[in-house]
Formats: structure tokens, C-alpha cells, sequence
């Protein structure tokens, strides 16, 4: 593949990749409609979230392209977040 | 065998091989990460000593809210391809999409202002009650942030601009500009789960 060819299909990418962020957003606010359970609707929103940050850390800010340490540290940010928001919402506040 | 026809893997060249942006931009956006995170869990402990306040998550904007994240995403995009495009040399064009990305987070602001102030027409200040100071304390911080990250974008466009447009440093700073930016759109694809729509 040459160097424009993969320019061409790195733009494409991105914006295939926003597609499915804002398809995310959208998916996030329908299931917070229509989740009567709060529980569930927190679950859902949260891990959509969690989601989209590991999507943009890899696809956008290129995290891939670093090294294991920095890799880690910043891929490891959307799964604790999670634990911590699913672990005190469960335990404190359900 | 011939040696001759011993064939040697061609190395990857060395800027593939690069981290994008600066060390210390990562190590930034990192303990950036770090302080929300800690914001964050406080939200949550807050809200399970005062769960009746924290209904008042019905009284944001939805709208807003929305139009504000899709605006992010966008301009996350933009600057992507606005350093994908510095990568191959055209720099009139990377400017071109650095300039869309900063109208976007001016947008944003803006967008953010007006909720602030129907908010504060409304009654609802930061002393209403454990939601509201937790509400303007997270979304405050992190307009701050988009500020900052203008600022980068102005400095990053000025880069793309000057006579050492089409340098390595000058790419580098764009991707710094650009990997904080992209920390301001994810914290917010965080905060408006968790502030607008979680306790509604």
C-alpha cells in the first residue's frame, strides 16, 4: 500500500470511528430512557462510556503507537473507572 | 545457499516507530486523568450520602448535553486528521482542520455558558445543594481544561504556520496539542454520563 493509500484509508478510519462514537452516544441516551431499572441504566451508560474512552485513546490519540508502560497506564484508566463507579454505585448507593 | 540471495527484513523507519506527542504531554494528560478520576469517585461518595439531591441531575440540559458530546467527538476527529494530514506535509490543510477543531470547543463553550446561565436564572447555584456544587465544581473544571486545550490548538496552529511549518518539531507540537485535546473530549464522554444522565 502506498503512503497516500494509507493516508486515504487512516482518514476514512477516523471518521468511521466517529460514526460509531456518536452511534454510542445515541445508544447511551436511548438506553437511559428506557431502562426503568436505575441499576441497569447505570450500568449501561458507564460501560458505553468506558467504551468510547478505549476507543479514542487507541484510535485517536494513537496509545497504541507507545510503549507497554504508557499503554498501560492510560488503557487501565476506562476499567478502573468502571470498577469504581459500578463498585460504589453498588455498594453505596443501589 | 547463495549469500547473495540472503534477504534482511527492512526495518520499520524510525519515525513509525515514534510514541506520538512529547514524554512529558503524556505524563500530563495522565495525572489529569488521575485528578478526574479522584473527582469522580468523590461525585459518587457524595452522592450516596445525599441521594434525594442528586435527583436534580433531571434539571440539566439532555440537550445541551448532547449537542456538547457530539460537538467533542467531531472536533476529536478533526485534529486526528488534522495530524494525519501535518504526517504527509500538507500543513495548509492541517491548519484548516486545527481551525475547525478550535471552533468546535469555542461551540462547546459557549453551548456550556448558555447552560450556565438559564442554570443560574433558574436558581440553581453551586450553594442549591451537593449536586449542583459537585455539577459546576466537575463541568467547571473541565471548561477550564477547554480552554487550555485552545490554547494548545492556537500554539499548534502557529507552529503550522511560521517558516519551520513543515519540521518534526513542529508536527511533534501539533500531536502534543492534539493528545490533550483528545483528554478534554473523553473526559467529558465520562462526565456526561455520569453527571447528567446516571442520577437522573
Amino acid at each position: 500500500m502506498t503512503a497516500p493509500e494509507r493516508a486515504t484509508r487512516t482518514g476514512r478510519l477516523n471518521w468511521a470511528v466517529w460514526t460509531v462514537l456518536v452511534a454510542a452516544t445515541l445508544l447511551s441516551l436511548t438506553l437511559s430512557a428506557e431502562f426503568g431499572d436505575p441499576r441497569l441504566k447505570v450500568v449501561a451508560v458507564v460501560v458505553v462510556a468506558a467504551f468510547k474512552v478505549g476507543l479514542i485513546m487507541w484510535r485517536f490519540m494513537e496509545v497504541g503507537r507507545c510503549g507497554r508502560a504508557v499503554q498501560l497506564a492510560f488503557l487501565s484508566w476506562p476499567v478502573v473507572l468502571v470498577a469504581i463507579v459500578l463498585g460504589v454505585y453498588f455498594t453505596e448507593i443501589a | 545457499m547463495d549469500m547473495l540471495s540472503i534477504t534482511r527484513e527492512v526495518p520499520a523507519p524510525r519515525d513509525m516507530a515514534r510514541s506520538p506527542a512529547e514524554p512529558g504531554v503524556w505524563l500530563l494528560v495522565w495525572a489529569e486523568l488521575a485528578v478526574f478520576m479522584v473527582l469522580f469517585a468523590a461525585f459518587l461518595t457524595v452522592w450516596s450520602k445525599h441521594p434525594t439531591a442528586f435527583a436534580a441531575a433531571a434539571d440539566t440540559s439532555l440537550v445541551i448535553g448532547t449537542v456538547n458530546t457530539v460537538a467533542l467527538l467531531t472536533s476529536s476527529a478533526l485534529v486526528a486528521t488534522a495530524v494525519q494530514a501535518a504526517r504527509q506535509g500538507k500543513v495548509s490543510e492541517a491548519r484548516r482542520y486545527v481551525t475547525a477543531t478550535a471552533a468546535l470547543g469555542v461551540g462547546f463553550l459557549l453551548l456550556k455558558s448558555i447552560e450556565y446561565w438559564t442554570e443560574l436564572a433558574n436558581g440553581l447555584t453551586p450553594a442549591t445543594n451537593p449536586f449542583w456544587m459537585y455539577y459546576y465544581a466537575i463541568t467547571g473544571l473541565h471548561a477550564t481544561h477547554v480552554l487550555m486545550g485552545l490554547g494548545a490548538l492556537t500554539f499548534a496552529y502557529r507552529c503550522l504556520s511560521g517558516p519551520a511549518a513543515h519540521s518534526a518539531r513542529s508536527l511533534q507540537h501539533l500531536e502534543s496539542s492534539a493528545v490533550y485535546w483528545h483528554m478534554v473530549d473523553l473526559l467529558w464522554i465520562v462526565i456526561f454520563p455520569l453527571v447528567y444522565l446516571a442520577p437522573r
